[in-house]
């Protein structure tokens, strides 16, 4: 780049020829290279400000020339960019946000681009100052696996040009990839009718990414109006943890109460597998079970979860095809928003009601 | 928003990195110089009140941020902890980083969490990228154990703690591995088991992997027993790698245990096997190590060794705030081990009749 166009003395090119060729460069051989102390060359690095012009040139050279920490200092002096990507989840713990995290990292890293992952929980006041984390670090672009809708946030990283691309969530401000949730609660909630269940539940994640969980318990409700059956608000349940899942339990143990439910994602109905089969309902002799996700555990034999899968890898590289786009081209084009079609996987947890 | 004057048009690439706003444009708007503006943000110098108030406001209105490189600049105020993780597709680390992250919050501090896959390359390159960052501390969960790395945060003063696995060199919290295989071997000899293998990864960074393969070996050396060693490679669908495995536990003088690394791999194992039609427990028994919530599900039932988590990320978070607030001086390492636990579930039972006296 920029600086390896610059000329070098031939003495400069034969030590750095003899340095290089044996090992990794280290702050000494720039140190010896520039001819000054290994704390110059370090104050050049940390602390540009602190160095004469002319010293830091010298110095900047047989970085340069050394190519010591070729991706890093030196280069962003220069360019300002820091080739890092802010990726903002909902729950790590969740195998759908890791695994997406994974490929995008994955994507990333083919791009040149390290990643930064922040953990909301699903918590407004935490996304902000997670955001303002990395914002702080100056990353390049952010991707959203998350967005608890708090508009302020979104303002906020609009208002400062941030690149942002949301992937599995939706705002009609950003760019935007995801799959279409009433397709795929749609598959799910067609498939338990195929198999003769009149009365469908439908239990939520409470962790889950806002503009998500409302999208798919509004398309249940369609789903449900199209295949001729009512819904009834009572059987949207949260699945609570902290209370041993007591509202789902309440549910399913009422009279005439659900033999299907459509969990909002594979996290959820892998505990709700274990919640029931502790409680004597098995899965799916007593009730069917539905996920959406597609996470890897849901595909062991043992878990052999149906559910809605989303193309994760089509995600993941769509997010960083969008974010370079938006780091290219600025604010000065509309949104790009892109639906993915999710399809059906059916395993053992469903069966025709008892 | 304003738009900054490209400072560094003639080099930077355009676009919206180029617009946001420098140093320069803060001392522009304020009518200071540049490095009045570098004093009133490392309040160093005499700057006037007035002076100081105006360069504030310059700041405020032009939404600035401080270079992360000129890191010192800022690293006085950044209250941001760096978290280094093996493999976050691993719920026990996911669930670390998310203890971890309590433990921060409360203390005020803010979290950014960086995945190393347990590559050594990856795993160098994002300390590296650590500490281009104003970071007050680095957690490090799961540590390949590579002496550049540690020496790297050392030299630059970064505060470091290791968080469950041991390295000399540094602060650490973590199980003693030896310990933890020793009770998964002990459990497996126990119920009869005397052909026992080992299976591993490299999703597991070295120095973990190294301890519990060694723990291993001198459990099943006390016991006067021959160590045998798998590789978890059967990933992919990868057939061949599939019909060694049921060759393993079906041909002639068989293995009839298996003690993984950790529980993700005693759960692919558990699959793969049934999936060869060998049964778990009746045919082999399987253990893991780590305690994942997943192996306690009702349909999985891994005898596993469990890791107290709650204690690994309370202590280590401790530890790093003992460095951070300088209450520990530097050349003072401190160590702590905590006791893993066997929990007994139903991948293990003792070996069929017709196997167990192979080996």
């Amino acid at each position: 780049m920029t600086l390896e166009r610059r000329a070098t003395r031939p003495a400069l090119d034969a030590a750095a020829d003899a340095a290089t060729a044996s090992r990794r460069p280290t702050i000494n051989d720039v140190a010896a290279l520039s001819g000054v102390s290994k704390s110059t060359v370090s104050n050049v690095m940390r602390e540009p400000g602190t160095v004469s012009a002319a010293t830091r040139e010298r110095v900047l050279e047989a970085v340069a020339k050394l190519g010591y920490r070729p991706n890093a200092t030196a280069r962003n002096l220069l360019l300002r960019r820091t080739n890092l990507i802010g990726v903002v989840v909902g729950d790590v713990a969740n195998a759908f946000d890791s695994e997406l995290v994974k490929g995008i990292e994955r994507h990333a890293a083919a791009g040149n681009y390290t990643t930064l992952v922040c953990n909301t929980g699903g918590d407004p006041r935490l996304e902000a100052s997670r955001i303002d984390a990395l914002l702080e670090q100056r990353v390049d672009g952010i991707v959203l696996l998350d967005f608890t809708g708090d508009r302020a946030v979104l303002a906020q990283l609009l208002a400062e040009r941030v690149p942002v691309v949301m992937v599995s969530c939706w705002s009609e401000y950003a760019d935007c990839v995801a799959v279409d949730d009433l397709i795929g609660i749609e598959l799910a909630v067609g498939h338990l009718a195929d198999l003769g269940h009149e009365r469908i539940a439908h239990v939520v994640d409470p962790v889950m990414e806002v503009t998500t969980r409302r999208a798919r318990a509004e398309a249940f409700e369609r789903a449900l109006l199209r295949t001729a059956r009512s819904p009834r608000a009572e059987w949207t349940v949260v699945y609570d943890a902290s209370n041993a899942g007591a509202a789902v339990l309440s549910l399913l143990g009422a009279e005439n109460g659900p033999t299907g439910i459509v969990a909002a994602n594979d996290h959820t109905a892998i505990r709700l597998m274990e919640l029931l089969e502790r409680n004597g309902l098995a899965v799916p002799r007593d009730i069917s079970l539905v996920g959406f996700d597609g996470i890897d555990i849901a595909g062991l034999a043992r878990i052999g979860l149906t559910t809605i899968v989303q193309p994760r890898e089509t995600l993941a590289r769509k997010t960083l095809e969008l974010l370079l786009a938006r780091m290219d081209s600025g604010y000065d084009t509309a949104p790009q928003q892109h639906r993915l079609i999710p399809s059906l996987v059916v395993r053992a947890s469903t069966a025709p009601p008892r | 928003m304003k738009a900054a004057k490209g400072s560094m048009a003639g080099q930077a690439k355009p676009g919206w990195a180029s617009q946001r706003p420098t140093i320069i444009d803060v001392a522009n708007l304020s009518g200071v110089s540049k490095s009045t503006v570098s004093n009133v943000i490392r309040d160093k110098g005499h700057v006037a009140e007035t002076t100081r108030a105006r360069v504030l406001e310059a700041i405020d209105a032009l939404g600035y941020r401080p270079n992360a490189l000129a890191r010192d600049l800022v690293r006085r105020h950044a209250n941001t902890i760096g978290v280094l993780v093996g493999d976050l597709g691993n719920t026990f680390y996911a669930e670390l980083v998310k203890l971890i992250e309590l433990q921060a919050s409360e203390a005020g501090y803010t979290t950014i969490v960086s995945n190393t896959d347990g590559d050594l390359a990856l795993e160098r390159a994002r300390v590296e990228t650590l500490l281009e960052r104003p970071v007050r501390g680095v957690v490090l969960l799961q540590f390949s154990g590579d002496r550049a790395v540690l020496e790297e945060l050392q030299a630059a003063h970064v505060p470091v703690v290791v968080v469950s696995c041991a390295d000399e060199r540094a602060d650490c919290v973590a199980v003693d591995d030896s310990a933890g295989m020793a009770l998964a071997v002990e459990h497996l000899y126990s119920v009869g088991h005397r052909s026992i293998a080992h299976v591993t990864g490299t999703l597991i960074e070295d120095a973990t992997r190294a301890a519990r393969f060694n723990g291993f070996k001198r459990a099943m050396a006390s016991r006067r027993l021959q160590p045998r060693l798998l590789s978890a490679d059967w990933e992919g669908e990868r057939s061949e790698a599939k019909r060694e495995l049921r060759a393993l536990v079906t041909g002639g003088p068989c293995l009839t245990a298996f003690a993984a690394a950790n529980d993700v791999m005693a759960i692919r194992l558990i699959d793969v096997l049934e999936a060869a039609g060998v049964r778990v427990p009746e045919d082999v028994s399987v253990t893991g190590f780590d305690g994942i919530e997943l192996g306690a599900h009702v349909r999985i039932g891994l005898t596993t060794v469990a890791q107290p988590r709650a204690e690994l990320t309370s202590q280590g978070f401790e530890l790093l705030l003992d460095r951070i607030s300088g209450k520990v001086g530097t050349g003072q390492v401190r160590r702590v081990r905590l006791d893993p636990e066997l929990l007994v579930r139903g991948s293990t039972a003792p070996p069929r009749r017709d196997l167990a006296e192979v080996g």
